[in-house]
């Protein structure tokens, strides 16, 4: 990249990427009906192997990215998360697990901080069991709490996502109280 | 509110940030969830010195040997106390 200055349409200079998104997966266990991934999943099913992720990551890193994300669908169906995981530990990024918690228990949770992951971020459909189940499609409510305990447990940085619409809007204030007593970093 | 910081105080870098070196930014960062603070390159020297076994005196002590010369007793307790406000620091 050295002397050449990218510039877009616009004329702006472009700067190096910061971040890589890394969708490893459109399959996930939750059917939540606002989901923006693909619904003609059929037609993506040929996910990239381990190889090719790995090769994506040292060209993204190569070229600037310092963050990297682990998402899809849900990452944790990949059974090669730990590989991918070490391997964006080895190459210098900070990475980022966006799961929904389920597929995690507090064996794997133990085997991401060992393979280098720097942080956890958990899906919450609402601060009820009842909700909560009902927009995710699968009782999962009392998973999540676990799963966020354990992720502090484990000393990770924790952010807790939570899709706000008309169904859960207004419980804002409960979701907030469920977000500082579970000791979330970020919501 | 808490105490102003001192000489005497020994940093260490938050487990919830990370500090390395970029090379594609050639400066310092601080990386956090989703997010990178770049910075200067005196605050990066500065805090690329914090191990959780000098205190900022020694740190001090190590840049002006470094940077001859220079006194930056004031800039550098600015820069901790900034650290710590942001919470990239604890402070012992």
């Amino acid at each position: 990249m050295a002397g050449l200055k990218q510039v877009n349409q616009a004329g702006h200079e472009l700067t190096p990427p910061l971040w890589l998104l890394c969708e490893l997966t459109y399959k996930c266990p939750l059917q939540c009906p606002y989901c923006s991934n693909p619904t003609d999943i059929a037609a993506y099913k040929d996910e990239l192997s381990t190889d090719d992720w790995i090769r994506v990551m040292r060209e993204a890193r190569a070229m600037g990215a310092a963050q990297i994300g682990f998402s899809g669908g849900e990452p944790l169906v990949r059974q090669d998360l730990e590989v991918l995981i070490a391997e964006a530990r080895k190459l210098g990024f900070y990475s980022n697990l966006i799961t929904s918690g389920v597929g995690m228990d507090e064996d794997r949770i133990k085997a991401f901080k060992e393979a280098g992951l720097d942080h956890i971020q958990i899906s919450f459909q609402a601060s009820n069991e009842e909700l909560n189940n009902f927009l995710g499609g699968t009782k999962t409510f009392a998973h999540k709490l676990e799963m966020a305990r354990l992720v502090k447990k484990y000393e990770y940085p924790m952010v807790l996502n939570i899709v706000i619409h008309r169904q859960n809007i207004d419980q804002i204030e409960d979701i907030l109280d469920m977000v500082v007593s579970l000791k979330a970093d970020y919501v | 509110m808490k105490e102003a910081i001192t000489l005497e105080n020994i940093p260490e870098i938050s487990p919830m940030f990370r500090l390395q070196w970029e090379e594609v930014q050639d400066a310092f960062v601080i990386l956090y969830p989703e997010g990178m603070v770049k910075l200067s390159q005196s605050a990066g020297e500065t805090l690329n010195r914090v191990d959780g076994k000098k205190s900022i005196g020694d740190i001090i002590k190590d840049l002006e040997a470094q940077f001859e010369g220079a006194d930056l007793k004031d800039d550098v307790l600015q820069l901790f106390e900034v650290s710590r406000e942001n919470g990239w620091i604890k402070t012992s």
